[in-house]
């Protein structure tokens, strides 16, 4: 019956894009809104937009009516960290040399500093990736995309069957890599010593980039957009604190280990900085006591958020692959580094049992992100107006035994199981 | 399971209550001028420069040493912390010290205790200060509360050039018709020699966990190995490099006579800039360190100090018990470690080689000496004893060498803080210096007694009952992860 009713759906779209209606009914709602949990609650979805939530609502007609059988319908997840593999320093940072009469001779690069390229994503992000396939699967709707080094993010839709719509959003913020370590802190430093002066905003590094007409920096400086940096010890949190305590306007976002968090949190909760997690368990500093870094910060007052997937594989060497390297491959395009595909939400589930509070939890992969991103009027919870991300569970989504029925981007199903 | 309770209530007292000290200490900085004061009463306290005052007490205000003596006026709304039966020393300085403080790369926290291999800080030392380091909970924890640590190893810089020297290269040539290379038809000349590299250093105070307090000053000394002014040729190459360091100081004063700015233009006369440090170092504001074994090596970096004109420290004084009247005429300053051994040669057992007496030795002849430890690191695996952990230690082996208490603890204290330049903030108790304390729990050379409570600038960074530094307390738990079992 069910398979009936899928079936029916994945043959409508052709047939009405235009006044597209798509009804849930019979389901749990998280709107993760003001309007709270709903039971056995219906979810209208117009043009890609959700029309209407709530109990007992007419269905409209011509729509195509889903039943949740009573599962979960949360929002989609929103990774605000999601790495990809991209060779940090591009074609104008490298060092070139030239051949003159036999001599060898360097020129151009940035001899010694060689992460200071500034990696502009959206011209460096590859729709086609199959490492992006299996994102609907996980239920990750919409990410925020990075690399290593210095540069900027870009926002993407997960919807690898329309590859050429990914990219919804190319002027992301910007993102950074950063250890205590004068290389690392310097292409951070000047950049923004260099937009804090009046006459600036003239080149980012990369001339080659269009963005270097409107400044990202210049909106970093000023908050627009939030600078999201990886600092990898506990150390690097403190230099960049310190580095940005000229600059407060600056919207500071750190993806780190949790165990760099017991020591810096005095620090974390002064600057108010949004801290990026993936939902683990760390050691306490100096000893083998594990501990929960969310529970810990939302406890203390600072803003969590998850980023479920881990930073990717280096990417395949330039030899012809093995059968074996080849099936491996095949099997890693299959699922998102860092998340079991199927249970994509059991590691924040165990969060939720460590004494995260489950709303709390929810919200980090959702609403928090989606807010982050500049997205929170559009993306992060099921309310009228609102983008049609969804996802259909089972059951409760943190239920080991409950699992992804449908996720649902711009009200289109993206992935059914 | 009563017992149990409040043993783990005194872990979790310990995890989070650091950060909660360090909260407190933050809001009462922000108030700084309400800041009550803090007296040390009760300790006997050794100021180093005035003997011993038995129960005397230590006040501190703003960080630095308000009063000292047996009879101080205690204000009202000062904190008191008792002493009694306890003594009271300034900080010890660790004159050579590594990773510490200073921690390159992830993973590298000490946590295990296996020493990271020494890796040189490419860029600013105060970018890569690691104030979250357990190295710097140890060094407190053996009295330390300044290190100097070394930053980069260096090179020797002997004559000659390194095999993958780039500019070997431009020697060269290459024959545009077949790309072979053929050598230059001039006379081969000799090659120009490269630049030494100095060991560099940092001075850092070891205030756990703050970052802005930590570092001191950068290149307390210009430090070559011993192998860089030895022979010949190194010896010419080191006169060249401190000529051209005149020529670049005399230079600088003619422009800033003439208004200009100073060490700006073509200074320096003809060849390369010499560093800054070499700079510093003819013009007596920091002084050379440099290894000295032997009698020989010791006469020769002593000859060259005086014909050059630059004060200087001697490290690895081996020999030193032999010539102490030429060390004291040439007012060298020495750094010995008492344990360490130098096999004497065959059939001269009188007149080479270490002796333990080498310390007394040189009291008595007013030489100055700072005691190093016999490695650099903190290394709580291999055998005890002999890491930065022991410099009090390694103190008391100077009095078994006929040195008299007194000294043994100038030689970790007041004598590395000159050396260092900082002989007027630190390395005694004596009104208007900082606040670098130490409360030990007996007398500061007894093997037995262990450091209760190390200050730096006025604030407690280590205490022992809070830190699970040593096992050693009875009926206390020596890891959170035992207790727990």
């Amino acid at each position: 019956m069910r398979l009936l009713a899928l079936s029916c759906l994945l043959a409508l779209p052709a047939l009405a894009t235009s006044q597209q209606i798509v009804v849930i009914h019979n389901a749990v709602v998280e709107t993760l809104g003001p309007a709270g949990r709903l039971e056995n609650a219906t979810v209208v979805i117009r043009d890609g937009k959700i029309a209407a939530v709530g109990k007992d609502l007419p269905v409209p007609e011509f729509a195509e009516v889903i039943d949740a059988q009573g599962g979960t319908l949360m929002p989609g997840i929103v990774d605000p960290y999601f790495q990809v593999a991209i060779t940090p320093a591009t074609a104008d940072s490298g060092e070139r040399t030239t051949v003159v009469r036999g001599r060898t001779f360097p020129f151009g690069g940035f001899g010694g500093r060689p992460a200071s390229g500034f990696t502009r994503i959206a011209d460096n992000f590859y729709p086609y990736d199959p490492g992006l396939k299996p994102l609907p699967r996980v239920g990750i709707c919409r990410a925020n995309v990075v690399s290593s080094g210095v540069g900027q993010a870009a926002m993407i839709r997960c919807t690898p069957d329309q590859p050429e719509t990914m990219l919804v959003q190319p002027d992301g913020p910007i993102f950074a890599t950063v250890t205590n370590s004068t290389e690392s802190l310097d292409p951070i430093r000047s950049r923004l010593g260099r937009s804090a002066r009046p006459s600036g905003g003239s080149g980012t590094g990369s001339a080659s980039s269009s963005a270097t007409v409107n400044d990202p920096w210049k909106d970093v400086m000023e908050g627009k957009k939030p600078l999201i940096i990886e600092a990898n010890t506990a150390a690097a949190v403190v230099h960049v604190v310190r580095m940005l305590q000229d600059h407060p306007n600056v919207r500071l976002v750190l993806f780190v280990a949790g165990d760099a968090v017991p020591e810096n949190l005095p620090l974390l909760k002064e600057r108010k900085v949004c801290v990026v997690l993936r939902p683990r368990f760390d050691f306490l500093p100096a000893s083998r006591d594990r501990f929960s870094a969310p529970r810990m910060l939302h406890e203390n007052g600072v803003e969590v958020l998850f980023s479920l997937t881990a930073r990717p594989p280096r990417p395949p060497a330039a030899t012809p692959p093995t059968q074996q390297q080849q099936q491996q491959q095949e099997e890693e395009q299959q699922t998102v580094p860092g998340v079991e595909r199927d249970f994509p939400l059991f590691p924040v589930a165990m969060q939720v049992k460590a004494g995260l509070p489950r709303q709390t939890a929810l919200e980090a992969l959702t609403k928090k992100p989606a807010a982050l991103l500049g997205w929170e009027k559009t993306h992060g919870s099921i309310e009228p107006g609102k983008v049609a991300d969804l996802l259909l569970f089972t059951s409760d989504p943190l239920d080991p035994a409950s699992r992804l029925r449908l996720t649902l981007i711009d009200g289109r199903i993206t992935h059914a199981h | 399971m009563r017992t149990n309770r409040s043993i783990l209530c005194f872990v979790v007292t310990g995890i989070l209550g650091s950060v909660l000290i360090a909260e407190e200490n933050k809001d009462s900085q922000s108030a700084k001028p309400a800041a009550p004061p803090l007296a040390i009463v009760g300790g006997d306290v050794y100021t180093v420069s005035h003997g011993v005052i038995p129960r005397g007490t230590v006040l501190i205000q703003e960080g630095k040493i308000a009063a000292v003596g047996a009879d101080v006026a205690i204000p009202e709304n000062a904190l008191r912390i008792d002493a009694s039966g306890k003594s009271v020393t300034p900080g010890f300085v660790a004159i050579s010290a590594s990773n510490v403080g200073i921690r390159t790369g992830t993973g590298a926290r000490g946590r295990t205790g296996e020493p990271a291999p020494p890796q040189g800080v490419t860029g600013r030392v105060v970018d890569a200060i690691n104030p979250y380091d357990r190295n710097i909970l140890f060094c407190l924890a053996s009295g330390i509360t300044t290190a100097c640590v070394e930053v980069s190893g260096g090179g020797a810089g002997r004559f000659g050039r390194d095999a993958l020297d780039p500019e070997e290269l431009d020697e060269t040539n290459v024959c545009p018709c077949c790309g072979m290379t053929y050598l230059p038809l001039e006379p081969i000349t000799a090659p120009n020699p490269t630049e030494r590299t100095p060991r560099r250093h940092a001075v850092l105070r070891m205030t756990f966990g703050e970052l802005e307090r930590m570092l001191v000053k950068e290149s307390p000394f210009y430090h070559l190995p011993a192998g860089a002014i030895a022979g010949a040729f190194n010896k010419h190459q080191w006169r060249e490099t401190i000529k051209r360091a005149r020529e670049q100081v005399r230079d600088r004063n003619e422009t800033e006579d003439e208004g200009g700015f100073g060490g700006f233009g073509f200074g320096g006369g003809f060849g390369r800039r010499v560093p800054e440090e070499v700079v510093q170092l003819v013009e007596k504001k920091i002084p050379l360190r440099t290894d000295a074994a032997s009698v020989e090596q010791i006469r020769t970096a002593l000859s060259l100090a005086k014909e050059l004109g630059y004060s200087v420290i001697l490290e690895g004084v081996h020999e030193a018990w032999l010539i102490p009247e030429e060390l004291k005429e040439a007012q060298a300053q020495v750094i010995l470690t008492p344990r360490s051994r130098r096999r004497p040669q065959l059939g001269k057992e009188d007149s080479t080689g270490s002796s333990i007496e080498t310390a007394g030795i040189l009291e008595r002849s007013g030489v100055p000496f700072a005691v190093a430890t016999l490695g650099n690191s903190v290394n709580l695996d291999g055998i005890p004893g002999r890491d930065l952990t022991s410099l009090m230690l390694e103190a008391a082996f100077a009095v078994r060498g006929a040195c008299s208490d007194d000294t043994a603890l100038a030689a970790i204290t007041i004598h590395p803080a000159r050396m260092l330049g900082l002989d007027k903030r630190i390395g005694t108790i004596e009104v208007g210096k900082d606040a670098d304390l130490v409360i030990l729990t007996g007398p500061p050379l007894d093997y037995r007694s262990h450091v209760d409570k190390a200050l730096v600038g006025g604030k407690v960074y280590y205490d022992r009952l809070r830190e699970n530094i040593y096992p050693d307390l009875p009926n206390r738990p020596r890891s959170a992860a035992q207790t727990k079992r």
